[in-house]
């Protein structure tokens, strides 16, 4: 047999090669933020002391813990577009019960949260075992809880006090040693979680999936029961992002909040290195796919733009990473 | 001096016409020909050339070499519309039909017949249906035109691909397997339909398994066997045995190297009135240690819906099957891994690999978790793994590293073997292991096959490639129509016994 005509380049592909790749992304990703928060400083020196705020810390944290359940279920072959709806309805849901409900935060938040992990276990199901698109189950759930966080707030701003709620409160609001609680949340979640995907078998098989579905099962992979837990990873992400934006802002508004929340996940996904065809990306690569998302906002506002261009900037950020990608890509095949 | 007038051409002349795929030739300069209102049989195994023929015709591949002579003149085909042009209509195995549509949007797709202005046509729905109803008629399908396709039966949609064909004014109609999906009735309707065809002066080109069929129907027959075109049969001559063993009578001493195996007494696999939804007749059959038995039978014959039943990919409904003595709950592929009895899939790039994965990492997908512990991936094993597998099934690649699409077919095969013999398999199901795969890796893949049967492993083999199923096999069973035909063993395991079960001859 005749010997493969491979670039040496290609000769190293593999995991190797695709941690290279990934982490070339992720180094990218960062000189890009890099890059963003250089040119607005140069415009306006106040910038660089803005990004070291509290608030901006706060908000890359809510948008990297949904974006990193995206990530997962995205890299299982899946999607959920359900996350801004359900963000905003354990958010209200929270709160109500701490009002209503007279519960300590503890009890109400293990409420939600097993609430959370049941609606995941639902999308995953719908998904597996009745074969429907994962695309649809969650946009049906993006309007459904939209429309229940109205239903259940009777569609007014709830909003909880203070200092009844300490232990509530201090989640969005307090720091230690001058950051954000939310970031130790944040690291909290992503240490075990990159641990998981990274070296476990379950995870390196969640890959498998999303590249290959049918060969993963013809494997002998569980790949039911990991695809439904993706979901319900998601799910309970979101809601603990929910905590932290519900305590920050100390209200929620049904009709608005959370909205376009599955776009940045998405978008911090894919800037992160996530295909959406599944089976590619690092959970390192989406959380800086989140902060460039969060500074590009601080931006435009320094920038002196009008605030109506955030998403529009937003868009053409995300336009101009996947084009890099696909040049980079293409020039890697050889072509 | 009196001149004798040159017989008329023939409407179709081939001649030599070659070609090759990769590692593969698949037509080596095969002449036909057909004449006006004649039906020719195209017969061979799986394999032997037959569609590559027809697809050359219908303008789907190009021929490397040879010409394409209509009605004496030298013709170029190479596009499916050129070949229409001709007259040409290919009904294929699967059908083209728009199945949304209905029957007359379907048999007029492309070329309806306008009303209006130049500047503004609408389609002539009524022209359209008038005509429709006088083609269905003509092919004797007695149904409304307005009928949507999807609501037809596999018969009457292979009926509206006929008429499409009498719409294109096709002066040769290619019948690729025509009956594999129809009842008997609906194949006898076929039948009649193709007889008066022929009366009207349309030429056919017939390519079917079925060789009763063939006798009945065919004017000549044409055999081809690897690519080659091996005999014709015309008029008195075409009769079962003969077709048959112009088919399958090769020299096939030198490559398939007839292997006797020594087998245990102990049961590896038992499969008692195994029910499912293909199966015809409850199946029961059972593997000893250090056996290897072939599963021979056409495409179709229900071969891989048995072994994807066995391994838990497609629910049972009934039946019992112990793998080394001990019961397995069927319908979970996990569970057939655990209890020993392994699939090396029919299709290696969609279900025995993830392609975009590297080598170590398909490698080692089945063995991760017993590599390390408490579900973490232990990265050292796994390289340690793959690199004694790469060494012990001399799999060619630059690294461990390397992503498997870049892999030749035959060494893909390797790395799915690979994955399956790091687990130490009792009971090793193969499904087409060497299609497409060159003569280099299939010779390697058999020597492998038995040297695991020799270290005890039970082994099923499905093949198409009948020589192989021969030389490799203790024991054959030949399935027919989702059930098991007949079971052949030792001098019984001929080429000839083989395909008089397959075609569905009772033993």
């Amino acid at each position: 047999m005749t010997a493969l005509p491979v670039r040496t380049r290609e000769c190293e592909a593999g995991l190797q090669w695709r941690l290279e790749e990934v982490s070339a992304q992720v180094l990218v990703m960062l000189v890009l933020l890099a890059v963003l928060i250089l040119v607005t400083s140069l415009v306006d020196p106040n910038f660089f002391r803005s990004i070291s705020q509290r608030g901006l810390w706060r908000d890359v944290a809510v948008l990297s813990l949904f974006a990193l359940g995206q990530a997962v279920v995205i890299i299982s072959g899946g999607i959920d577009l359900s996350v801004g709806s359900l963000l905003c309805f354990t958010g209200s849901l929270t709160i109500v019960l701490l009002k209503a409900g007279n519960l300590t935060f503890i009890e109400a938040g293990l409420i939600v949260l097993a609430l959370a992990a049941m609606i995941g276990l639902v999308h995953g199901s719908l998904v597996c075992f009745l074969n429907l698109p994962p695309f649809l189950v969650t946009l049906c759930s993006l309007l459904f809880f939209r429309g229940l966080s109205r239903v259940l707030t009777r569609d007014s701003t709830v909003s909880f006090n203070p200092s009844e709620q300490p232990l509530f409160a201090s989640l969005g609001q307090d720091t230690w040693f001058g950051i954000p609680l939310a970031m130790y949340l944040l690291i909290g979640a992503l240490a075990p979680l990159a641990c998981f995907m990274h070296f476990s078998v379950p995870g390196r098989y969640l890959f498998a999936i999303g590249y290959n579905l049918e060969a993963a099962r013809f494997s002998g992979v569980r790949v039911n029961s990991l695809r439904i837990f993706s979901y319900v990873l998601c799910a309970l992400l979101t809601t603990v992002a929910a905590f932290i934006e519900a305590s920050s802002v100390g209200s929620m508004t049904p009709s608005t909040a959370g909205t376009a929340y599955e776009m940045y996940g998405i978008t911090a996904a894919v800037l992160g290195g996530c295909t959406l065809r599944g089976g590619e990306g690092s959970l390192i690569g989406v959380i800086t796919g989140a902060a460039i998302l969060r500074v590009i906002r601080s931006m435009v506002i320094f920038l002196n733009i009008s605030t109506y261009w955030t998403y529009a900037v937003t868009g053409l950020v995300l336009l101009a990473a996947i084009i890099a990608d696909a040049v980079v890509r293409r020039r890697r095949k050889g072509i | 001096m009196s001149l004798v007038p040159p017989p008329p051409p023939k409407l179709l002349e081939l001649r030599g016409i070659s070609k090759s795929f990769p590692g593969i030739k698949a037509l080596d300069r095969v002449g036909l020909e057909v004449g006006a209102g004649e039906v020719v049989a195209l017969a061979g195994e799986n394999g032997a050339g037959k569609s590559t023929l027809i697809k050359i015709l219908a303008g789907i591949e190009l021929a490397d070499e040879g010409d394409i002579l209509i009605d004496g003149r030298r013709v170029e085909i190479t596009s499916v519309r050129d070949s229409m042009k001709l007259g040409i209509s290919l009904i294929h195995q699967e059908l083209n039909l728009a199945e949304n549509l209905d029957i007359a949007e379907n048999i007029f797709l492309g070329k309806q017949p306008y009303r209006g202005w130049p500047w503004m046509r609408f389609t002539n729905r009524r022209e359209m249906r008038r005509r429709s109803a006088y083609l269905l008629d003509k092919v004797g399908l007695p149904i409304c035109c307005t009928t949507r396709v999807r609501n037809l039966s596999p018969g009457q949609k292979q009926l509206v691909e006929v008429a499409k064909a009498f719409s294109a004014d096709a002066r040769l109609m290619i019948f690729d397997e025509p009956t594999s999906s129809l009842t008997d009735n609906e194949a006898q309707r076929l039948m009649e339909v193709i007889s008066s065809l022929k009366q009207s002066g349309v030429s056919i080109i017939y390519v079917s398994h079925r060789l009763a069929e063939i006798s009945t129907l065919a004017d000549r027959v044409v055999v081809l066997r690897d690519g080659r075109r091996v005999g014709v049969l015309a008029g008195k001559e075409i009769c079962h045995p003969k077709i048959v063993s112009l088919m399958v009578g090769r020299d096939v001493e030198q490559f398939y190297q007839r292997t006797r195996h020594q087998i245990w007494d102990t049961e590896v696999l038992r499969v008692q009135e195994l029910r499912y939804a293909a199966a015809r007749e409850p199946i029961n059959f059972k593997v000893n240690k250090g056996e290897v038995l072939g599963l021979a039978g056409l495409m179709g014959s229900g071969r891989t819906e048995l072994v994807r039943v066995l391994f838990g990919i497609d629910p049972a409904l009934s039946g019992r099957v112990s793998v080394s003595g001990r019961e397995i709950r069927l319908g979970s592929p996990r569970r057939a891994i655990a209890s020993g009895m392994l699939l090396v899939p029919e299709e290696r790039k969609t279900q025995g690999l993830v392609l975009q994965a590297s080598l170590v990492n398909n490698v080692s997908m089945a063995a991760l978790p017993k590599l390390g512990r408490w579900g973490l991936l232990n990265t050292t094993a796994e390289r340690t793994l793959a690199k004694r597998q790469i060494h012990s099934l001399a799999i060619r690649a630059s690294s461990l590293n390397q992503r498997v699409f870049r892999l030749s077919g035959g060494n893909q095969q390797k790395v799915v073997l690979a994955k399956w013999l790091a687990l130490n398999p009792a009971m090793l199901i193969l499904d087409e292991p060497t299609r497409g795969i060159d003569v280099g890796a299939k010779s390697e893949i058999y020597a492998l096959i038995s040297e695991l049967a020799a270290r005890g492993v039970g082994i099923m083999l499905i093949s198409s490639e009948m020589p192989e199923i021969i030389a490799l096999s203790d024991r054959v069973l030949v399935m027919h129509e989702g059930r098991i035909q007949g079971e052949l063993v030792h001098e019984a395991i001929t080429e000839m016994n083989i395909m008089a079960l397959a075609v569905g001859k009772d033993p």
